[in-house]
């Protein structure tokens, strides 16, 4: 009876006590990993400031792993059998000198006799007055509490609040793109495509279709080459703010209809790709090529007001403002941007760029090269002027044009390379290094290797 | 037997543990560790190999411990030309004392006492080392056709010098197996000599009393192997055990590179029972991993045979087993 009771005392007690010096390890591995998951999301949730990351990334980390270490605290401290390593370390932590561990063993394992009954009534004895709750005390870190409570908090309200920010937002980044990436990062109005009224829409596709099936004969070409005069006409006038919003509002009702209307700027890719066709006339070629470029400036004109209402309805929040076109009236020759962004440091410097004159077809003014957003970027004179050279790269190709064929013979000259003399005056001394000079005593001897006595 | 009497066993087995420990320190100064052990070692019923340099007390130790027990004491100096018979006895031609004619009779050694100490052990040759073998590990000798028994408790007490090492035979392996513990007895320390000098250099002697005799350290000896230990303790004695040998898993860097045999399954039965009266004199009635790892060097170190590499390199068989301890796992 004795023998059964010690048992059972050593037995809960070991439970007991491993339980609680799990509940204690598993607490202290969450306050030791906490601190990093929110430091983490909170990094995220800078990254979504910064550069445009999920702005649910964050939250979701944070509950994700709030799910994990609950989850892990709760398997951590379920009840379970202690073997003889949890005992052995009970009995380390409790400084029972290996009494525990030992009964331990005989509680579950050993034969009854009078030395393990008197051993475990003294293990009983002994585990009764250990204070186990002193042994493991509680975990309570409340720094880090505090610190894992700020960071998740800041992680939550920088993902909830803050707005994205694009990181190529520096000073040496194009203000237009700035203005392209923070328009569509922040979810803002997209380029609105150039609307055609029906008729001129329908036009443009027979004309193209007609071209596109290659049966022109000369007549036909001349008769639509007029066509296209006709159609450029008319499209300089669609041009027109006014009277594009109007369009749009139209298109806005079509598609609420279920009609779906047609973007210009297919359609200027459309006959981009006929013009670049060497079997159609060069006429018609250079028409098409003029109403793509029309159908493109309208495009470029209409995008660069879209980026700048949105820059300034974006004003108010983060720090870039995009100022509209100074004249916006519709001609894309005239439209300028400026684009100021306040600095970090100083807060009060601004940086400007304005583009006027030719260059000021590039929607993206010194953007040195780098091409963004789904607006057109390349210059249409220049990509006229590349495909222009691409065309008599063609031909000459064929053999066809004599004076290139001269020239290239010409420049394909035989260079032929010879000198009969070193010259020492143009050997540069600072680049190199003297070599050691030869001692005095030797330099008799050195002398003689080298120079044969004649 | 009641719980009761279990701690009742407890206590008198340390009293009377005490009690031998304090009476061979009245008389042995500075060498608490290896009184200790040699105790225990009579306890457990093993032998002890006494290793040291002359004039640290070995002999003295092993005398005061004669005197104090109640035990009868003989010492056999081992030279080279001592014979087995001269150990264990012979038949001698004897006359009837009516005259009726003559009859062998035994005439026993000096290895019939209970504590025999062996002085210089390493002097004599293996032959005559050999002679204490079976009395040793079956407490009997042999001779002729005849077995004889020895008296319990049985005590072989040897010691050698470890600088003289000329013309000596080293012990062979099957001899230090059976050595229980081997004890290496230091210089004393400087208090310590101050001691010496006052109780051999005064006139004043320091008499022991005797204070067990044979059938009390029979009854502690059934004491001490009441004590259960837990398998899992035991389990450590046995991975300490296989630790010396180089192919096992639980050996040591050293022992893989300084160890050509390790110890026998004699070092674990030395470790556990050592361990056992360990506990006892602590006043436990369970073996814990600090009672083996408190007696494992005196029993493994006699059994660490070193390779040709660690002989070269004189490592010290102490330096592995203390990297043993500190390598291997008590759970």
């Amino acid at each position: 009876m004795l023998s059964e009771n010690a048992r059972d005392v050593v037995r809960a007690a070991v439970v007991a006590a491993d339980r609680r010096r799990r509940a204690r390890e598993s607490t202290a591995i969450v306050w030791r990993v906490a601190p990093a998951i929110a430091a983490v999301a909170l990094l995220i949730a800078v990254g979504h400031r910064l550069f445009g990351w999920p702005a649910l990334l964050s939250p979701a980390v944070l509950i994700t792993a709030g799910i994990a270490l609950v989850i892990f605290v709760y398997a951590a401290q379920r009840p379970r059998v202690p073997n003889d390593q949890a005992a052995a370390r009970l009995d380390r932590d409790a400084d029972l000198a290996g009494e525990l561990r030992s009964a331990h063993w005989f509680a579950q394992n050993g034969e009854p006799t009078q030395w393990t009954d008197f051993h475990l009534s003294e293990a009983a004895a002994r585990t009764r007055a250990v204070d186990w709750a002193a042994v493991y005390r509680p975990v309570r870190q409340p720094r880090v509490w505090s610190a894992t409570t700020v960071m998740a908090l800041a992680a939550l309200i920088v993902s909830a609040t803050l707005p994205a920010r694009s990181a190529s937002s520096s000073g040496s980044a194009s203000a237009a793109g700035v203005a392209s990436r923070a328009v569509k990062a922040a979810g803002g109005p997209q380029a609105a495509p150039i609307m055609l009224p029906p008729e001129l829409q329908k036009k443009l596709e027979e004309l193209l279709a007609g071209i596109e099936n290659g049966k022109l004969t000369p007549a036909d070409a001349l008769q639509r080459a007029g066509d296209l005069k006709d159609l450029l006409s008319l499209l300089a006038k669609q041009l027109d703010p006014e009277l594009q919003k109007k369009l749009q509002d139209a298109a806005a009702q079509a598609t609420s209809r279920g009609d779906k209307p047609v973007d210009a700027s297919a359609l200027a890719e459309r006959a981009r790709r006929d013009a670049l066709d060497v079997s159609t006339p060069s006429e018609l070629r250079d028409a098409l090529e003029d109403l793509a470029k029309q159908l493109d400036k309208g495009a470029q004109t209409e995008n660069a007001q879209a980026g700048a209402q949105s820059g300034s309805q974006n004003q108010g929040k983060g720090d870039i403002s995009v100022q509209p076109p100074q004249s916006a009236n519709g001609d894309a020759q005239d439209a300028s941007m400026q684009f100021s962004r306040e600095s970090a440091g100083a807060g009060a410097s601004q940086a400007s760029m304005v583009a006027m004159g030719l260059s000021s077809n590039d929607p993206n003014p010194g953007d040195g090269g780098r091409r963004g957003g789904s607006a057109p970027e390349t210059p249409p004179e220049l990509t006229q002027a590349l495909r222009r050279e691409t065309v008599d790269a063609s031909k000459d190709t064929t053999g066809e044009n004599i004076t290139t064929e001269t020239r290239r013979k010409t420049e394909q000259g035989h260079a032929t390379a010879s000198y009969t003399h070193a010259a020492a005056a143009s050997f540069d001394r600072a680049r190199s290094a003297a070599p050691p000079a030869v001692p005095e005593l030797r330099r008799a001897q050195v002398r003689s290797y080298f120079i044969r006595k004649q | 037997m009641t719980p009761t009497a279990v701690a009742q066993s407890i206590d008198v087995f340390r009293e009377r543990f005490v009690r031998i420990t304090r009476e061979v320190g009245r008389r042995i100064v500075g060498h608490e560790e290896v009184v200790s052990h040699t105790v225990t070692s009579l306890l457990a019923g093993g032998h002890v190999l006494l290793e040291g340099i002359p004039g640290v007390g070995k002999t003295s130790l092993v005398h005061t411990l004669a005197d104090v027990l109640h035990l009868k004491f003989s010492r056999i100096q081992f030279t080279p030309d001592l014979m087995p018979a001269d150990i264990v006895g012979t038949n001698i031609v004897q006359e009837h004392p009516h005259g009726s004619g003559t009859f062998f009779e035994f005439q026993p050694g000096p290895i019939f006492a209970n504590v025999v100490l062996a002085d210089e052990i390493n002097r004599a040759t293996p032959k005559t080392q050999s002679a204490l073998l079976e009395a040793m590990q079956d407490i009997s000798v042999s001779v002729g056709k005849t077995t004889y028994r020895l008296e319990e408790p049985f005590l072989v007490l040897a010691t050698q010098n470890p600088l003289e090492m000329e013309g000596t035979y080293p012990l062979p392996e099957a001899q230090l197996d059976r050595f229980f513990f081997k004890l290496k007895v230091m210089y004393p320390p400087e208090e310590a000599m101050h001691q010496i000098l006052d109780r051999t250099t005064q006139d004043a002697s320091s008499e022991v009393t005797r204070v067990l005799d044979a059938p009390e350290i029979l009854e502690m000896r059934h004491t001490a192997r009441s004590v259960p230990i837990a398998r899992p303790v035991q389990a450590y004695a046995i991975r300490l055990t296989l630790g010396t040998h180089p192919t096992s898993p639980y050996a040591t860097p050293m022992v893989k590179r300084y160890v050509r045999y390790g110890a026998s399954p004699r070092a674990a039965q030395a470790i556990v029972l050592a361990g056992k009266i360990h506990a006892l004199t602590h006043g436990r009635a369970f073996v814990s991993p600090e009672d083996v790892r408190a007696v494992a060097l005196p029993a493994l170190r006699h059994r660490v045979l070193l390779n040709f590499e660690g002989e070269a390199d004189e490592v010290n068989p102490d330096t592995i087993i203390s990297e043993l301890l500190m390598g291997v796992p008590t759970e």
